[in-house]
């Protein structure tokens, strides 16, 4: 497309002919309000809030759906503007529950900052109070109506991310709301419990389904001995909640959760390297039984089973491909079932005693604790799950300071971590922890790239592939791989996950291993993460993750100190008897 | 003895195709037969078109000539806007309501006639107006109204 000519307020400039009035207003550093537009949706332009004007129209034109053309002339803050502006804004708020105090959202909402920009100090709309109207009650997601706006931001990514569509527009004009199939709620649909509508809600309608009040009782009662487990992507998001810049703050942020009084502080990177064991073990083994064996019952490509969003989606969607899902339970669920066993005993603790927290950048996590068969060590293996947000909103309560704490180390015995571990935070992240363990227990040798860096399985593309050939000759026990091109793939964000899995399913593809994570991003862009996320965003969080990958000592999963005591002291070997009882799990086919 | 809903489904994908496009067809084709749409064709259509039973729920919700309930054998929808209104539509439902017994969204108990109330339909300068099945009314009286009434099967 060539270049064309715009005058926006009164400044002239060259654009790209096609771009978006918003796009070029932005490019030029004119700030255009917005609600139902959303950098990584499709547009809609139903909240009419970017109106702009066009010398020549005889109307307002919406900004993020009008392609500029040449020698256009765009005002953005006219006194028509301004007066249309304020108008849409204060019917939207007339028809919002305001009361923000009480809000999930408050001091983090779009409509509430639009509301403060434009200074709307009375509004002649507002004819009553809009009385909240909690509509939906699942295990991770809540949605309380009263403050919808209707910009469908939520319905365009359940199903232009997620393809997973269970949230539509229903009814019409006044009584138009957003609700599920027959109104049966989240819980009685194939809902993944993702919480990416949550992340792009401009409003509060839609937030998680909080524990902080059971954790803050878990904590406060001296019998128990309550133990937090932090997920990855929380050391790079925390910060973000808290409103600092995003950064990687693992030791703030563990200073920051044992001044919460939790009794111990642990990470939930010690079990995402314990599952890199047993699946890089798993996936061995299944390459044998085909390779070797030739035995048709073992499923390829194997596909990883830590994200508990794509789990529910494959159970719904795919539902004869379970078996090439990973046994391996999740880092939080192996956490939990180690924490009321390993640990406990560790510990000298009462394993009925001990009260096992997570602390998730997942509304899924949310769900997959509540899971029936989520019971391994005899007890709830995990008891309560917190939101990055839901920890920020604990700390602040707290009165404690984040960014002026000392950095503290995790306590001991399941506290350990590597860079591989951390990487399980974003898209790729297990695929090259994976690779740089499984590659060196087949071939004893380091995986050939420059710094243990797995670069054909990093960065934000949709789906990503990579071949390794491995070398001719192999460690012992394992010659039967010698030479085998091993082929993978990783996808995040549903929607790139089911155009793999289509292609798996029609046996267009000979993948052996394959990385899926429910959110775009991976769970740095989690459902549980900081509010917004977008493209800018995750990538700062990405960054964060492999800067952290690269300082830590140990960057290989088989490294871990603990995770090797783990294996001499408890667990024997991988994928062995104590493996299989609290680790692995199985799966369910959903309609 | 009638079609199953999937049957029905079925035959309608063959008359209007499979995209997007064929949604209103078919759900129309249901509609027609059974008077509502029932669940399991709901279900039916949305895999035949490969869209989520959300979907197509939420296009059924969109228009008041769906139904996802069983409605009587006929539908009086009698105009609610403001022209009907100024020409006497709330005595014509005061009327009907009276007659047959029930109030605005209801159907009567041997499923003759399901009333509802419908935005604008076009007819204006014969206010007030109401439609039965597809027959509009015009000019109504309370009158003439129980008389129309009576005359349905």
């Amino acid at each position: 497309m060539p270049n064309v000519s715009v005058t926006i307020n009164g400044v002239t400039t060259s654009v790209r002919e096609g771009v978006t009035i918003l796009d070029s207003c932005k490019t030029a550093g004119v700030e255009i309000p917005t609600l139902c537009y959303h950098p990584d949706l499709s547009l809609a332009g139903n909240c009419r809030m970017c109106l702009v004007e066009v010398e020549g129209w005889k109307t307002l034109a919406i900004a993020c759906v009008t392609p500029v053309t040449p020698n256009m002339v765009i005002n953005t803050h006219s006194k028509k503007v301004r007066h249309a502006r304020r108008t849409v804004l204060k019917l939207l708020l007339a028809a919002h529950n305001v009361n923000c105090p009480e809000c999930e959202r408050n001091k983090n909402c779009e409509l509430q900052e639009l509301a403060e920009k434009h200074n709307i100090t009375f509004n002649e709309f507002q004819t009553s109070p809009k009385p909240s109207s909690l509509e939906e009650v699942s295990p991770g997601i809540m949605r309380d109506n009263s403050r919808c706006i209707m910009c469908t931001r939520c319905v365009r990514t359940c199903e232009e991310l997620q393809s997973v569509a269970v949230i539509k527009p229903v009814g019409r004009s006044a009584s138009i709301n957003i609700s599920t199939f027959m109104d049966e709620g989240l819980d009685n649909v194939p809902c993944t419990q993702c919480g990416q509508c949550i992340n792009r809600c401009p409003t509060g309608a839609l937030f998680e389904t909080s524990e902080v009040k059971q954790v803050w009782e878990a904590i406060e009662d001296t019998e128990k001995f309550v133990v937090v487990q932090t997920a990855p992507a929380i050391r790079v998001g925390i910060a973000e909640a808290l409103g600092l810049p995003t950064d990687r703050t693992t030791g703030k942020m563990v200073a920051a959760i044992r001044g919460l009084g939790f009794d111990r502080v642990l990470d939930t990177d010690f079990t995402a390297d314990l599952t890199i064991i047993e699946e890089g073990h798993e996936l061995i083994s299944r390459l044998k039984k085909v390779l070797v064996d030739g035995d048709s019952d073992t499923a390829l490509p194997m596909t990883t089973s830590c994200s508990p969003g794509w789990i529910k989606f494959i159970e719904h969607k795919y539902p004869d491909l379970l078996p090439n899902v990973s046994t391996c339970k999740s880092p939080q669920q192996m956490f939990g079932a180690l924490s009321k066993t390993y640990l406990a005993n560790k510990e000298d603790v009462d394993p009925s005693k001990v009260i096992c927290v997570s602390i998730m950048p997942c509304t899924a996590k949310k769900y997959e604790k509540d899971r029936p068969e989520m019971r391994d060590s005899g007890y709830k293996d995990v008891d309560y799950v917190l939101t990055t947000r839901e920890l920020a909103r604990m700390i602040k309560e707290a009165g404690i300071d984040f960014d002026n704490l000392r950095d503290e180390k995790y306590d001991k015995w399941m506290g350990d971590s590597t860079g591989a571990a951390v990487i399980f935070g974003a898209t790729g992240g297990v695929m090259e922890a994976a690779l740089r363990t499984a590659y060196e227990v087949v071939t004893g040798q380091e995986i050939p790239f420059e710094g243990l860096n797995v670069a054909p399985v990093r960065g934000m593309e949709g789906i990503k592939d990579a071949a390794i050939t491995m070398p001719d000759k192999m460690a012992s026990g394992f010659e039967f791989l010698a030479g085998v091109t091993l082929k993978v793939a990783v996808a995040h964000g549903l929607a790139n996950a089911k155009e793999l899995m289509d292609k798996v399913h029609a046996g267009e593809v000979d993948y052996h291993f394959i990385e899926i994570m429910a959110c775009p991003g991976g769970c740095l862009g989690g459902g549980g993460q900081p509010i917004p996320t977008n493209p800018t965003v995750r990538k700062k969080r990405s960054d964060a993750i492999y800067e952290e990958d690269a300082v830590l000592h140990f960057r290989k999963s088989h490294a871990n100190p603990e995770v090797q005591l783990l294996y001499a002291e408890f667990l024997k070997e991988p994928l062995g008897h104590k493996s299989h009882e609290l680790l692995h799990t199985h799966y369910t086919k959903r309609d | 003895m009638s079609r199953k809903p999937e049957d029905i489904v079925s035959a309608a994908v063959v008359k209007h195709g499979s995209g997007r496009e064929a949604v209103i067809g078919i759900l129309t084709d249901v509609n027609r037969e059974l008077g509502y749409i029932p669940e399991e064709a709901i279900k039916a259509i949305a895999k035949a078109v490969d869209v989520s039973n959300a979907e197509i729920y939420s296009v059924i919700s969109f228009y008041s000539f769906f139904s996802i309930e069983p409605r009587g054998r006929n539908i009086v929808r009698l105009c609610n806007t403001i022209s009907c209104e100024m020409n006497g539509s709330s005595d014509i439902l005061d009327a009907i309501e009276k007659e047959l017994g029930i109030k605005a969204g209801e159907t009567t108990a041997d499923d003759r006639i399901t009333l509802e109330t419908t935005s604008c339909i076009g007819l204006c300068d014969e206010s007030p107006a109401m439609l039965v099945n597809d027959t509009p009314h015009t000019r109504l009286t309370p009158e003439e109204t129980r008389r129309i009434l009576a005359g349905l099967e």
